[in-house]
Order: structure tokens, then C-alpha cells, then sequence
């Protein structure tokens, strides 16, 4: 079956948004699955219930759960696989000869279980996995501005890493609520306004990066002035 | 204690002493800014100990801005010395003590300030898991090193200049991807 695994990232910024609903027609149209893990569930559900906020929102996301819009991968395999690439992911970057961990275990579990699924796309928000995926150069480079030190690159963690995961493509929740405008998912909001259809994508664009989404106001220019052309 | 920890708290002890030893207006400011002191070494060594004081400062610097000159800083002072001779002894158990004490007093100046005070450790956190995301930690890992949930960190990341990242994949190569997908 064809599979899109899901990052914690995505589903808070589409919940927070109000549009955690577009997953069930995104999901129909796809005709595969959507996936998360334990680990991923236990960050959306578990952790804000115990708390005071973000309560109603989990509540919404385990509904999503619950009705099977998504689903809850496992395999014997995840976690060896998780804590291997966790390791390599903690042990690329060196400040002197101490690894600086960069990463967590369920952002992780998403990248494994899109390997073991040989996932169409794994979705996530969060810079880290990201730059860590296709542009460790800049992630290094981040490192070491902030930290105002010399990082050092662990070239065989780093190269044993890439080789695993090289064939997970990513996506954001930026591309997912562009492709449903595309399809007209979001239709309903187009209202009795000067220029509603940009409006509307400027809306939901932005709604998603200041909820966290990793995405340049560039980016969001650029998408927009693609998809105008395409959907005038 | 990691020595290079224990050295950079021990000058944020004494500058945080420095700031309360005559009360001005500058105060809030200043220890604002040195809360962010020890974010570094919270970044690579990723202890509690960095980032308890980091949260420490922040909410001191709320607290007092809240209670506008009425704050006992006789108080402050004479716990902020105790825990500066506890790690100049090597007495982290002590150190660590007297840190609970600091945010116990902090908890309890006024029972009318309560939720308010929860409210400004809960918002420090945050702030410094957005500073540690910023040195380079994932959004997941800075969650979990301040005990916070990603929908909070999250929600404040996006409302900061951190989510404006440029590299991997171009917007139009990862957007045609997308559309692949979903034909």
C-alpha cells in the first residue's frame, strides 16, 4: 500500500489551523495511507492531556486517530531502526569531541518508519530533519553561528545517515494545504472579497509557518505565484 | 558538573548579584539578557543545570517587573550567595537545593500572583526551548529538554523569525513532488 508518514510538526499546525480536516479528503484522494508512530502520538495526544493547553486539540487529533485518518504504524523493526538513526543523527555534529544531540526520538521514528514503509513522503515541519536530510552543510552551519564555535562534521555518521534515509522525500504542510487549495478543498472559504483566491492561499500559507512551520516568506511568495498562475 | 557548566553559572551568580546588589529600573533588561548566558551550554551539554537557571533568570526578570520596586531583594541576594558558595565548594546536591528555593520564593511572593508566576516559568521555558532550537536543537529535543510540549514550543517558534530557513529542496521541486502525490 502507499503510504505519507506524518511528523508531529504538520498535525499541530493543521489542527491549530483549524484544518486537520482536510487530511480525510487529502487522504481519500491519495488512496494510501497516512501514518504516524507511538512516539509521534504520544507527543500530539499523551503530553498535552497531561497539561492545560492544547488540550481540545489533541482531543481533535485523536478523533483523526480514532477514525482511522491516521493510522498508527509498528513493526518489530521500528525501534532498532529509530535508535540506530538517532545514534548516527547525535553523533554527526562535534563541539571539540563532545556530539552535540541534535535530535529526538520520535522525529526520528517518523524517518524510520518511512524507510520501512518505503514511504511516498514523510511530512515535516521541523527544521532539523529537514537541513539534517538534504542540507547538513547548513544545519552545520547553524550550529556553529549560534554556538559561536568550530563544529566539527563525524563524516561517516553523517554519510551512514544519508545512505539510509535517501530515499525519503519530505514534504511540509505548506505543499499539503497548496495541493488542497488545488484541488478545491478549501473552496468553501473563497468569500465576496477583492481577489479571494490569493486571499485565501495567503491565509492559509501563512496560518501554517506562524504555527511553526519551517517556510521563508520567499517560499511562501514563490507558492503563491505558482499556484495563482496555475489556478487563476 | 561539567567544569566549563559550573564556571559559566558561577559568573551568572555573581552578575545576577551585581544586577540586584542596588535596585534600578535597568534590572528587568539586564537580566533578561543574561538569561540567555548559559543557552550555549545548554545547547552542547544539554543539562539541567543550564537550563534551570536560564528559566530561573527570565522569570526573576518577569517577577520583578510585575511587583514594580516592591520586591525583596535582601532575599534574593542571600540565596543567590548561598548558591554561588554551594558550587564554589563543589556542593552541586546543595546548589541544586538552593536553585528549588530560589523558584519556591519566587512561587510564593504574593498568593494573588500565583497563576501569573506559573504562567511566566511555563512562558520562560518556552522562550529558552525557542533559543535552543534557534542554537541548532531540534524542535523535539528542545521539547524535551525544558519538559514542555511541541504544540507549545511550536506555537511560539512560529511567531519568531526561526520558521524563515533557507536550503534543501527548492519550493518548486518539493511543491511538484507534492502534486505527484496527490494526481
Amino acid at each position: 500500500m502507499k503510504v505519507i508518514v506524518f511528523d508531529t510538526g504538520p498535525i499541530i499546525s493543521l489542527t491549530i489551523n483549524n484544518l486537520l480536516g482536510l487530511l480525510t479528503n487529502l487522504k481519500e484522494k491519495y488512496r494510501g495511507g497516512f501514518y504516524i508512530t507511538a512516539a509521534i502520538r504520544r507527543e500530539l495526544i499523551e503530553r498535552p492531556l497531561a497539561t492545560k493547553k492544547f488540550k481540545f486539540e489533541a482531543l481533535q487529533v485523536l478523533r483523526c486517530i480514532n477514525s482511522d485518518i491516521l493510522e498508527v504504524f509498528d513493526s518489530p523493526e521500528l525501534k532498532g531502526k529509530t535508535l540506530h538513526l538517532l545514534d548516527l543523527a547525535n553523533r554527526c555534529f562535534f563541539v571539540k569531541d563532545k556530539p552535540i544531540q541534535i535530535s529526538h526520538f520520535a522525529e526520528i521514528t517518523g524517518i524510520a518508519a518511512s524507510i520501512l514503509n518505503n514511504a511516498e513522503a514523510f511530512v515535516v515541519d521541523e527544521r532539523n530533519t529537514r537541513l539534517l536530510i538534504e542540507d547538513p552543510k547548513r544545519l552545520q552551519d547553524i550550529l556553529s553561528k549560534r554556538l559561536h564555535t568550530k563544529i566539527s562534521l563525524d563524516k561517516n555518521s553523517l554519510r551512514e545517515f544519508r545512505e539510509m534515509s535517501k530515499g525519503v522525500k519530505l514534504i511540509r504542510s505548506v505543499e499539503l494545504v497548496s495541493i488542497a487549495y488545488e484541488l478545491g478543498l478549501l473552496d468553501k472559504y473563497l468569500v465576496n472579497i477583492p481577489d479571494p483566491k490569493r486571499t485565501l492561499l495567503e491565509a492559509v500559507l501563512w496560518g501554517v509557518k506562524l504555527n511553526g512551520c519551517s517556510v521563508s516568506e520567499k517560499e511562501i511568495e514563490e507558492i503563491v505565484k505558482m499556484e495563482i498562475k496555475q489556478k487563476p | 558538573m561539567n567544569e566549563v557548566v559550573k564556571k559559566d553559572i558561577l559568573e551568572v551568580l555573581s552578575d545576577v548579584a551585581e544586577i540586584l546588589r542596588v535596585e534600578e529600573e535597568k534590572d528587568v533588561t539586564e537580566l533578561r539578557e543574561l538569561s540567555n548566558h548559559t543557552i550555549h551550554n545548554a545547547s552542547i551539554f544539554q543539562d539541567e543545570d543550564s537550563v534551570s537557571i536560564a528559566i530561573l533568570i527570565y522569570s526573576l526578570s518577569k517577577v520583578i517587573e510585575r511587583r514594580e520596586g516592591k520586591m525583596n531583594y535582601k532575599v534574593l541576594l542571600r540565596l543567590i550567595d548561598d548558591a554561588k558558595k554551594s558550587l564554589e565548594k563543589e556542593n552541586v546536591d546543595e546548589y541544586r537545593k538552593v536553585i528549588r528555593k530560589l523558584f519556591d520564593f519566587i512561587s510564593t511572593i504574593d498568593t494573588k500572583l500565583k497563576l501569573y508566576i506559573e504562567e511566566v516559568i511555563n512562558q520562560a521555558e518556552i522562550k529558552k526551548g525557542g533559543k535552543l532550537y534557534a542554537h541548532g536543537i531540534s524542535l523535539g529535543r528542545a521539547s524535551e529538554i525544558l519538559g514542555i510540549s511541541q504544540w507549545e514550543l511550536m506555537f511560539y517558534i512560529g511567531k519568531t523569525s526561526l520558521t524563515d530557513v533557507k536550503g534543501g529542496v527548492g519550493v518548486k521541486e518539493r511543491l511538484n513532488y507534492a502534486r505527484g502525490l496527490f494526481k
